[in-house]
Order: structure tokens, then C-alpha cells, then sequence
């Protein structure tokens, strides 16, 4: 079967395009839906912490593997048509059992999508920095030709 | 648990190598933005390099030049290596937990230049 790590980068990929609409909006949504305000009246900085939408979308991924590691329902029950509602895990398992050359394949491509989007989220913090920097580079230069010329 | 280390454990060896030097340079380089920013890819680099024969190899391993690649050869069929690194999803949850602290890290400093700017005190 793909490995674990296949069904949470899946959710992680899905939870990453969640974050990019969801910062995107970020202004909108602070202003006009509920939970985000009341988010943002908590923190100021709370978009920072939009990796923990990525995780919780990875979790979704693995709840089948969890409830069977955790014996509450066999195999082939988590391999019924429901549970293609986690990131359709019944599907890429049946596709894993008729052509195994797949299995490996679905895990390079849970591993590269981990990598992306664990890299990604680091450039995301990186860019944001610099572009702070930036503006308050630029925010002193006005300050020092204004205090010049009065 | 198997009679060698997987590709998993050798990279989670590796990440946990550069996660060190990472600290290291945190500590050393207290005042160097470059640093502050860029020394979080180090664990990334530190755990390629020491999974990559993995990747060409799998199990075999025999070649004392491999250990060019963060000891590979040497730790392959080491049975400590094998203890502390062999369960998937110890290395798993290690790498987790010291991703979460390149995380914190990051933010934090994003709210500190929000605040002041790039200080030298971060």
C-alpha cells in the first residue's frame, strides 16, 4: 500500500492551495466573516500561523490509517467506498493492488509534495521578512528627507 | 524493526546533523540576517546528501567510499543507528518537532521585524 506520508501530502498539497486562497482574501475575510474577525482580533499576526491548516488537511488524510492502526475497524471496512472521502484512500489502494509499480510511484510523489510544500512554507516566511525590511528601509529614508527638509 | 537503516533513517540522522549546525550557527551568528533566514535549509541539504545513495542502492551497501555521504556505509548496518533511527515514525515525529521549531522561528522573527525593523538583537 502507499505509504502513510502519500495521504498526508496529499492533504498537505490541498491545505497549501487552501492557505494561498485564504491569504489572498485575508483582508476581506477579517472584515466580513465572523471567525476571522474574531481571529484577528486575537492576533494581528494570525495568517502566520496558516501551516497548521496544511497539517490539519494532512491529518484528514490519515484517519483511516488511524483507525485501523488503532483497531477500531479492520482493513478491508477502511477500504470501503466512504472512505474515498479521505483523499480517496480506497481508490489509490485498489489502484496500488492491480499495478504495484504504482506504489512506488505514489510514494516519490508523496515525498516530492512534502519537500515542495515544507520548503514553500520556509520561502513564504523568508520573502515576508524582506519585504518588511524593505518597507522600513524606505519608511526611514522618507523620515530622514522629511525631518531634512522642514 | 529491519537489520538496516531505510532511507528514512538515514535522512532523519542527517536532518538531525544539520538541525545542530543550524543551532550552532543561530547562536554564533546572532546578528547575521543571512543567517537567521538561511540557516534553516541546512537540515534539508544534511539529510539529502545523507539519503541519497538510498535512493540509487536500497538495501546494499558495501562501498567505504559511500561513507562520503554522511557516513552511509558505516551507518547502514550500525545497530545503534538502527535503534535510535529504525521506527518510521519516530523519525518521523523527530523531523516533525524540529520543523515545528524552524516554524516558531520564523515567525517570530517576521513579528520582530514587523515591530522594529531589522535590529541587530533578534
Amino acid at each position: 500500500m502507499p505509504e502513510k506520508h502519500f495521504y498526508f501530502s496529499i492533504g498537505a498539497a490541498i491545505g497549501s492551495g487552501v492557505s494561498y486562497l485564504i491569504g489572498k482574501n485575508r483582508h476581506k475575510l477579517q472584515n466580513q466573516v465572523n471567525i476571522f474577525k474574531a481571529i484577528n482580533n486575537k492576533s494581528r499576526h494570525w495568517f502566520l500561523y496558516f501551516p497548521v491548516i496544511i497539517f490539519i488537511f494532512g491529518l484528514w488524510g490519515l484517519i483511516p490509517d488511524i483507525i485501523h492502526a488503532s483497531g477500531l475497524l479492520s482493513k478491508e471496512i477502511t477500504r470501503g467506498a466512504f472512505f474515498d472521502v479521505f483523499f480517496f484512500h480506497s481508490l489509490f489502494e485498489k489502484l496500488e493492488d492491480t499495478n504495484k509499480e504504482l506504489d512506488q510511484i505514489f510514494n516519490w510523489v508523496g515525498q516530492a509534495i512534502l519537500v515542495s510544500v515544507s520548503l514553500g512554507v520556509m520561502v513564504f516566511y523568508i520573502k515576508r521578512v524582506n519585504k518588511i525590511i524593505k518597507n522600513h528601509e524606505k519608511n526611514k529614508l522618507k523620515d530622514s528627507s522629511h525631518t531634512e527638509n522642514s | 524493526m529491519n537489520d538496516y537503516l531505510t532511507g528514512a533513517g538515514h535522512f532523519g540522522i542527517g536532518f538531525t546533523l544539520g538541525f545542530s549546525i543550524m543551532l550552532l550557527l543561530y547562536k554564533v551568528k546572532k546578528h547575521n540576517l543571512t543567517v537567521q533566514l538561511y540557516a534553516a535549509f541546512i537540515p534539508f541539504f544534511t539529510g539529502f546528501i545523507a539519503s541519497l545513495p538510498y535512493l540509487f542502492l536500497g538495501v546494499k551497501s558495501s562501498e567505504p567510499w559511500l561513507n562520503l555521504f554522511l557516513f552511509y556505509d558505516f551507518l547502514h548496518f550500525n545497530e545503534q543507528a538502527i535503534t535510535l533511527f529504525g521506527r518510521l515514525h519516530l523519525v518521523t515525529l523527530l523531523c516533525g518537532l524540529m520543523y515545528l521549531y524552524i516554524l516558531m522561528r520564523y515567525i517570530a522573527l517576521v513579528k520582530h521585524c514587523r515591530r522594529y525593523g531589522w535590529r541587530r538583537v533578534f
